[in-house]
């Protein structure tokens, strides 16, 4: 894949929010060479200024912020803009990541990271700039699909999906890349919210019949990846 | 010792009898005896009741011989009076012998008395110090030092222990609701050093009797004992004896006491030899991988521009390697430390076993290589309702394992299936197995078997397994064999 630079024409603007100054330094130095410009910001305070005031591209956010929970932090950015947003967290946070994922942030990272992780991720959540909707068709390795004609196929088979199926690889296919969060998957397909009767599990049994269809090796998918506690994210080619 | 009242009627009525027998023998012989010497029958039953029943009964004898031989065999019989007056010398005779005889022969019995007395309280202390020294802890000092003073005072008992400079009463279970016991004078006896209750000169009106348990330079407590009545109170060689008893008791305490510091004095030196070892092996762990980072970048900054380009590469992914397992070290680290300290937080929802198992695969993606792996979900399962990450983790250390101890190209199978009360995770490996003699270490943490020294690893995975299968109210078995490697067998139930 080409840099997201390159494609788009112009320099995108990374606030990078971390107390720690080697992890900003490290970010800084790393991301520019890819052509992301990178503004630094040490606590939520001065994050949510700079936000505010210089409104960047995309916000990668540290949640273990001295001054503000980063949920917190996430909720109040998603009241005033739409900016992507990468979360940086411990493994320790696994609940405050799926909280700050529903909270409105796209995507996360666990610590420690490589530089490739963080860069697809970049793509995936930047995608969001590129409309999806006006390109008609997917693919990726066996996997095809037609959005004007609803039509799947594996390896130039047809599949037949039932309209669920095709909705829920629809949504993973125009977030390709990024996490969904179960609470937002429900919320898309089936407008209820994660307290409804057996929608967890409705979830689960159309993903694992969606697998029977389009994977070859249903237990080892390679297409829809499941993450632990969280939600699905469909594979990108990276 | 114990002279009830009806005891001692029953001894004045005994010599009633003895008199009442000599009489009949002397009826049957009279004709053949002067009436003097039919005296020698009376005497023998002052005798009799002197030696057998002590002096009181003695002198009653005498007193009612005198009588009866009166009225039977002086003239004119079967009247209380006496014709010839030398008889009442012969009277008074029988009196005086029959009183002094008592008197001997009481005092011979007294002395006998005591004589048993001391030996049984000898044989007392002889069996208290006897079981006291065979016992090695303080429960059972207690149990036997209740056991034997209530057998003498015949009476419930209660112990004060003084632990770290406060009075506790020790409880056990048969004795636990003693309320006939005043801690307060107890406190007394530990601080006067000096015995209180009944029969002493502090508070004497009380119920009980407390003892202080006194050694060498220090009160260790106080045996306190109830007193039934107060005629009981304090017979003197009662007391002695339980002086000599709550000393041996006080003595048995303080060995214990000793004994347990000695105890723990060598189990902290223990430990502190272990948490020595330890740490010396995690800082070993800790550095290895940090000397290969430091070292790469170093040699970068410092001539990086005149290494050769393969060099640099091959630098730095050493160095990554490195940092990776770093990373994983501190994760495991802190992991059993959750554990140990019971702040796992499982997060459960329902989940998918295969979807478990296919993440669980692609954690360790990398390592397996090209070794074959075949999956096997067995029939329906339910789904388990668990925290998938942390399942995912505890099946990871599993399949790790068996990636390390098993040849590079050894199948692992993994297999699930519907067990009784959840599903079962089994994960199986062909290689060198465990040792019988490591088997049962083998979930204890920093442990590491024989075949481990070249493997990397702190002895963890199998410590946070357990721990963190257990929060979910699962097992882990493992069985293994040297010939045909080792299986690992979950079980998640149904609902946590």
């Amino acid at each position: 894949m080409t840099l997201m630079a390159n494609e788009t024409e112009k320099e995108l603007r990374v606030l990078v929010v971390d107390d720690e100054k080697s992890i900003r330094r490290f970010l800084k130095a790393s991301l520019s060479p890819y052509g992301y410009n990178i503004t630094e910001a040490s606590n939520a305070r001065e994050a949510l200024m700079l936000a505010f005031a210089s409104h960047p591209d995309v916000i990668i956010l540290d949640l273990g912020l001295p001054d503000m929970d980063g949920v917190d932090v996430t909720r109040r950015l998603r009241e005033k803009m739409k900016t992507p947003i990468i979360i940086l967290s411990i493994r320790e946070h696994e609940n405050d990541k799926v909280a700050a994922l529903d909270a409105g942030a796209d995507d996360y990272l666990t610590k420690p990271f490589s530089m490739g992780e963080l860069l697809a991720r970049l793509r995936a959540v930047m995608r969001r700039f590129v409309p999806t909707d006006d390109e008609p068709y997917f693919k990726t390795r066996d996997l095809c699909v037609d959005f004007s004609r609803r039509a799947v196929s594996v390896k130039g088979e047809p599949i037949h999906l039932t309209p669920t199926e095709y909705d829920i690889l629809k949504l993973l296919v125009q977030n390709e890349g990024k996490v969904l969060t179960h609470r937002q998957m429900i919320k898309k397909i089936w407008d209820k919210d994660e307290s409804s009767e057996g929608i967890y599990h409705l979830l689960r049994v159309t993903i694992s019949n969606l697998r029977n269809k389009i994977e070859s090796d249903p237990g080892r998918p390679v297409y829809i990846q499941t993450e632990p506690g969280i939600g699905y994210r469909l594979h990108s080619d990276l | 010792m114990m002279r009830l009242p009806i005891k001692k009627t029953s001894h004045y009525l005994l010599s009633m009898g003895v008199v009442f027998l000599m009489s009949c023998v002397g009826l049957m012989i009279h004709k053949h005896f002067e009436p003097t010497n039919l005296v020698m029958l009376y005497l023998l039953a002052v005798v009799i009741s002197a030696s057998l029943w002590g002096r009181g009964p003695a002198i009653a004898t005498s007193l009612i011989s005198v009588l009866v031989f009166d009225v039977l065999f002086i003239p004119p019989r079967f009247k209380f009076s006496v014709a010839d007056t030398q008889y009442i010398l012969t009277f008074i005779g029988l009196f005086v012998v029959g009183v002094m005889i008592s008197e001997l022969a009481s005092k011979l019995r007294e002395r006998a008395l005591e004589a048993s007395r001391r030996e049984a309280q000898t044989a007392i202390l002889y069996r208290l110090s006897r079981d006291l020294t065979t016992t090695l802890n303080l429960t059972d000092v207690l149990d036997i030092i209740r056991a034997h003073v209530e057998k003498v005072t015949g009476s419930k008992v209660k112990i004060y222990l003084q632990q770290a400079g406060a009075l506790k009463q020790w409880v056990s279970g048969a004795w636990a609701s003693l309320e006939e016991f005043d801690e307060s004078i107890a406190r007394w006896v530990v601080e006067n050093v000096s015995p209180a209750g009944a029969g002493t000169s502090h508070i004497p009106s009380a119920n009980a009797c407390y003892l202080p348990l006194k050694t060498g330079n220090q009160t260790v407590g106080v045996l306190s004992y109830r007193i039934r009545e107060l005629r009981d109170v304090m017979e003197r060689d009662e007391s002695v004896l339980l002086d000599a008893l709550a000393n041996q008791c006080a003595l048995a305490i303080e060995r214990i006491r000793l004994l347990e510091e000695n105890r723990n004095m060598e189990l902290l030196r223990e430990r502190d030899k272990l948490y020595t070892v330890l740490l010396n092996s995690i800082s070993h762990d800790l550095r290895t991988p940090l000397v290969a980072i430091t070292g790469t970048l170093s040699s970068l900054m410092e001539d990086g521009e005149h290494l050769e380009r393969t060099t640099v590469r091959e630098l730095i992914e050493t160095a990554f390697e490195e940092s990776l397992r770093l990373n994983n070290i501190v994760g495991d680290l802190l992991d059993i430390t959750r554990i140990e300290a019971g702040a796992l937080r499982a997060t459960l929802q329902p989940c998918d076993v295969r979807d478990i198992i296919s993440v669980s695969l692609d954690h360790v993606r990398e390592k397996m290589g090209t070794r074959p792996v075949q999956v096997d979900i067995v029939g329906e399962i339910p789904e388990v309702v668990c925290d998938m990450s942390l399942i995912v983790k505890a099946l990871a250390y599993v399949l790790d394992n068996a990636i390390k101890y098993s040849p590079a190209d050894a199948p692992i199978s993994v297999t699930a299936r519907a067990a009784e009360t959840g599903v079962n995770i089994i994960i199986r490996d062909y290689g060198k197995g465990i040792p019988t003699a490591e088997m049962e270490h083998i979930f204890r943490k920093f442990f590491r078997g024989e075949h481990s020294y070249n493997v990397p690893g702190l002895g963890l995975g199998l410590s946070i397994c357990k721990g963190i299968i257990e929060v979910h109210k699962g097992t882990i078995r493992i069985e293994s064999d040297r010939e045909q490697g080792t299986t690992v067998t979950i079980t998640l139930p149904e609902t946590s």
